[in-house]
């Protein structure tokens, strides 16, 4: 673009005035080759003895950015005018388009977003984001949406949800009995051991193994919710014949407990049974005979003694 | 001091409390609170028997026991269970009381778990005869007692017909028959006529028995009065228990009574009853055991009694109760499940044989529910299992009535004080409620027990004064049980850190009596051994020395010598001197160079014990200031045991070298 010639001008002006005037002229970002050939047509000598060199012009061009006269683009490039604001990245964009209730499928995600994204940095912002907990896939396969809350747990009473699965699991071990291949106990006996809700001990405390997100979405529970719900879950366990002597394994208890509260931790739950030994309001009984102690680690564990039973005052 | 206001009652009982633990045959002191554990065979004094606890338990028990004994239901089964130290046997223990045992009409049968189950039958035999003829078999007991009323019975029915009798008497002896007519007029050899025998069946007079024939009442009470007449086992043994009636003028050796239970118990008698009886049969197979255990308790059943019960003499029926506890420490009876289901069986055929039978066993919580499926299987409705027969914990005010129990069986025979302490208006001393509550917390009688015995001897120990002598014995006694524990190179591992607090709290008084004192004291460890380096003076400014006091281990050669380098080589010779200790005696002498300054002592585990005591006695030294009678008690104590330890001989060896030092300055 030609640049309007100001010969004739009462007073020399400085280099830094001279690449000012030099990108005012220009409405977009130029680059410093068109910076010296705009410099050189306002009358910068850029050729011969007394020319401008380039390191001048780049140290004057240094110190107009660093005081914020000029503006560097991206691309080497160099404005009067401050660069646009960056747009906010993929992940934010992903977590703008879900309301608080609303579950989302890939396809209509990737509608929502401003700016399109390459596939390959939309699913790996997407996966980031489940990881650290703020989206939750409900679902599997085709069916696969997406949301800001945790998918629900269900209550201990519904099969329908894992209908499925468990009727494979029935017809897989009825197979696998009549071939004789294991007993019917046996297998039994196993399925309990793996299915059962496992606990990872860490220190002295011991959480479930319920996922985090499970556990932010579960409201905590207070004292007297506790207390309600162990009642609950033991006038239950007492209507089994084994337990018809109201005397209830603990373990058994915290198994019904973890159905009703799938975000209790032994360490809630043994500090919940101990506060209410200390007010007599239940008793806790020991086993002499340890070695058949079933999970001990769900028993409390006190003074060289093992408190593998419950009974409600 | 104490940290509680005590009454002036409530601090004379306490110290009263305190005078009474040591026990006088040993070094120890006995709390209220020793017997935890309750023994299946003993009602000693510690085993207190408090009615409160578990009172819904024994009154199913008691129920049950009626309810058979009055033949309004058949034998049964009852199972105890409960966490270990929940009072299993201690309820258990509640019916052997001989008086209960009157009261209830039953007779408790039972023993040690350590048989196989091939040896149930004799077992039980033996236990049923030891039950029958409590308290001794010399003695009138119920086995005896029961005989006679058959015999007296028998004697009764006899008399009714009036010709049978005569033929059950005894043949006249020899000489009658010999005098014929003379000999049948005398007096001596008459034949007694219906009403006399009557009369002394009236009297019940045992010595109407040698009136009869042996062998022929013996076949009569047969007859009329066993369930199965045609047994031969039945019959014999019933013949065998009628010796009890017909005492043997030529027995010599042990009494018919013993012989008769000796002959139960499968020993072989030597022909006796075969002379007797005119057979010879020994009760040597488990059938034969089991058929005797049968009719004894046949005997006793409710159809015998009311065959014996006239209006004058009432015959009260008795139930056996069958008792099989669990024994602590010992996991089950037997170590095979198959054992349980043969032993179940036997039972089985007991309770269904007889009606009289209830059968009360004690288990722990896991092995009820082992063997919970096999038991039902097994008894079905005769079994009593429902959660009242799960002993719960003990309630707080159950506890308390134990806590008064449990003093009073310990104050017994001393009436004095067992007054005091009743009159008190707080039954829980040395505790205030809340402390007491907090202190049984909801667990087992055998926990709570515990931590009260624990509790009331440190309460005792730390905050009751009475007099210093005393309080060094009962201080002793406490420690003591932690000197026995440990073995004596552990116990006296750490004596220098003992003589250390010992002499920061009363290094002045110690050394009072040997003129010296000590200026500095400091710690140190040479080659791992402990070193404390002491500077004795005998005034500000003298001269000093430097002993330098190390406790070596089992190793001592190299460590002396490192010691002598350390502390001795190229030092003041009359300063600088080494004291060496040890557990036990030392093989060891110094390099002649060094001779005079070192010596050697044996620090026992008996040293240190009075150390630790004397230091625990010395943290109460302010207890005693204030009145000079106590604290001059406390200062000749505390100097006379401490002359009774090593340290003594280290301060004789202070002083020594302190004179001598004198000596050469001069």
């Amino acid at each position: 673009m030609p640049v309007e010639t100001t010969e004739g001008a009462a007073e020399p002006r400085s280099l830094d005035q001279l690449i000012r005037a030099a990108m005012t002229a220009e409405s977009r970002p130029i680059t410093f080759a068109q910076l010296k050939s705009n410099l050189k047509q306002i009358g910068v000598p850029t050729t011969g003895k007394k020319k401008v060199t380039d390191e001048t012009i780049h140290s004057s061009l240094a110190e107009l950015v660093s005081s914020a006269a000029v503006f560097e683009h991206p691309g080497k490039k160099y404005s009067v005018t401050p660069p646009p604001p960056p747009p906010p990245p993929l992940t934010e964009q992903i977590l703008a388009t879900f309301g608080s209730e609303e579950k989302k499928s890939v396809a209509s995600i990737k509608l929502g977003l401003p700016t399109t994204a390459k596939p390959a940095d939309f699913n790996k912002a997407l996966k980031h984001l489940v990881e650290v907990g703020q989206l939750f896939a409900h679902g599997r396969g085709k069916a696969q949406v997406y949301a800001r809350f945790a998918e629900p747990v269900p209550a201990w009473h519904e099969v329908g949800p894992n209908a499925k699965t468990f009727a494979t699991l029935v017809k897989n071990a009825r197979a696998l009995v009549e071939r004789g291949v294991v007993e019917a106990a046996q297998l039994l006996a196993l399925l309990r051991a793996n299915l059962a809700p496992t606990v990872v001990e860490t220190g002295s405390a011991s959480t479930s193994r319920v996922t985090d997100s499970e556990a932010k979405v579960k409201p905590p529970v207070s004292p007297t919710n506790l207390r309600g719900e162990l009642r609950e879950a033991y006038e239950y366990l007492c209507r089994f014949e084994e337990f018809r002597d109201r005397l209830v394994e603990i373990r058994r208890l915290y198994f019904e407990m973890t159905k009703r509260q799938p975000g209790l931790s032994v360490a809630d739950f043994h500090r919940e049974l101990e506060a209410m030994s200390n007010e007599w309001l239940i008793e806790l009984h020991q086993i002499n005979e340890v070695q058949l102690a079933q999970d001990r680690h769900l028993a409390i564990e006190r003074n060289d003694r093992l408190y593998y039973y419950i009974r409600w005052k | 001091m104490s940290s509680v206001a005590w009454s002036l009652e409530e601090f004379d009982v306490l110290r009263s409390f305190k005078l009474r633990m040591p026990k006088l045959d040993s070094d120890g002191n006995s709390s209220p609170f020793d017997a935890r554990i309750a023994i299946s065979e003993s009602q000693g004094a510690n085993n207190v028997n408090v009615e409160e606890l578990h009172a819904d338990v024994r009154e199913r028990i008691r129920e049950t026991i009626e309810l058979v004994r009055d033949g309004k239901r058949r034998s049964q089964i009852l199972l105890i269970s409960g966490a270990p130290g929940a009072g299993k046997t201690h309820t258990l223990n509640h019916f052997r009381s001989p008086d209960l045992q009157a009261e209830l009409g039953h007779v408790f049968i039972g023993g040690s778990n350590h048989w196989r189950i091939d040896e149930f039958s004799a077992q039980l035999l033996d236990w049923v005869i030891q039950g029958l003829t409590n308290p001794s078999p010399t003695q009138d007991h119920l086995l005896l007692e029961r005989i006679r009323t058959i015999g007296f019975r028998a004697i009764e029915h006899l008399l009714m017909d009036p010709l049978a009798w005569r033929s059950r008497l005894r043949r006249p002896a020899w000489l009658t028959r010999k005098l014929g007519w003379i000999g049948r007029r005398l007096r001596w050899f008459r034949i007694p006529s219906r009403d006399a025998l009557a009369r002394q069946v009236e009297k019940r007079d045992p010595r109407v028995f040698r009136r009869f024939d042996e062998i022929e009442f013996g076949n009569y009470v047969c007859d009329r009065f066993l369930a199965e007449p045609s047994n031969p086992v039945h019959r014999y043994v019933l013949q065998v228990l009628l010796c009890y009636l017909f005492p043997d003028p030529h027995d010599r050796g042990l009494h018919v009574r013993e012989r008769v239970l000796h002959w139960f118990r499968g020993r072989g008698d030597n022909g006796y009853f075969a002379r007797r009886l005119g057979v010879n049969e020994l009760a040597d197979q488990a059938y034969k055991q089991a058929d005797a255990v049968r009719l004894l308790a046949h005997l006793f059943s409710a159809t015998v009694s009311s065959k014996l019960t006239t209006e004058k003499h009432p015959c009260e029926p008795r139930v056996l109760l069958l008792t099989f506890d669990q024994v602590e420490g010992r996991n089950e009876l037997f170590s095979r499940p198959e054992e349980w289901l043969d032993f179940f069986a036997h039972l089985s055929e007991l309770y269904n044989t007889l009606p009289n039978i209830v059968v009360l066993f004690t288990m722990t919580i896991a092995l009820r529910d082992s063997l919970h499926a096999k038991m039902e299987r097994q008894f079905r409705d005769r079994i009593v299992m429902d959660s009242r027969m799960v002993l719960r914990l003990p309630s707080e005010r159950e506890l308390q009535t134990l806590y008064r129990h449990r003093l009073e069986a310990w104050m017994l025979g001393d009436d004095e004080l067992a007054g005091r302490y009743r009159a008190l208006a707080n039954p829980l001393l040395p505790f205030q409620q809340d402390e007491f509550r907090s202190l049984v917390n909801n667990r087992t009688v055998r926990d709570v027990l515990e931590d009260l015995d624990r509790a009331f001897r440190k309460r005792l120990r730390e905050e009751v004064i009475a007099g210093a002598r005393y309080d060094y014995l009962f201080i002793r006694n406490e420690l003591l049980a932690d000197c026995d524990r440990e073995t004596e190179w552990d116990y006296t591992s750490e004596t220098l850190d003992t003589l250390g607090e010992l002499l920061e709290n009363i290094g002045e008084m110690l050394c009072e009596p040997y003129g010296i004192r000590i200026k500095d004291r400091q710690r140190t460890k040479i080659n791992n051994v402990p070193v404390m380096s002491l500077l004795f003076e005998k005034k500000a400014g003298s001269l000093s020395v430097m002993i330098n006091l190390a406790r070596v281990g089992r190793t001592y050669n190299e460590p002396c010598q490192q010691l002598i380098q350390n502390c001795l080589y190229d030092k003041v010779k009359d300063r600088n001197l080494l004291f060496i200790v040890r557990p036990e005696k030392m093989n060891w002498s110094p390099p002649p160079a060094y001779s005079s300054q070192c010596q050697s002592y044996q620090a026992t585990a008996a040293h240190e014990l009075i150390l630790r005591t004397v230091r625990e006695l010395a943290g109460r030294s302010e207890s005693y200031a204030a009145d000079p009678e106590l604290q001059n008690e406390f200062v000749a104590t505390l100097s006379d045991e401490i002359r009774k330890t090593y340290v003594a001989a280290l301060f004789q060896f202070a002083k020594e070298r302190l004179d001598l030092r004198d000596e050469r300055a001069i």
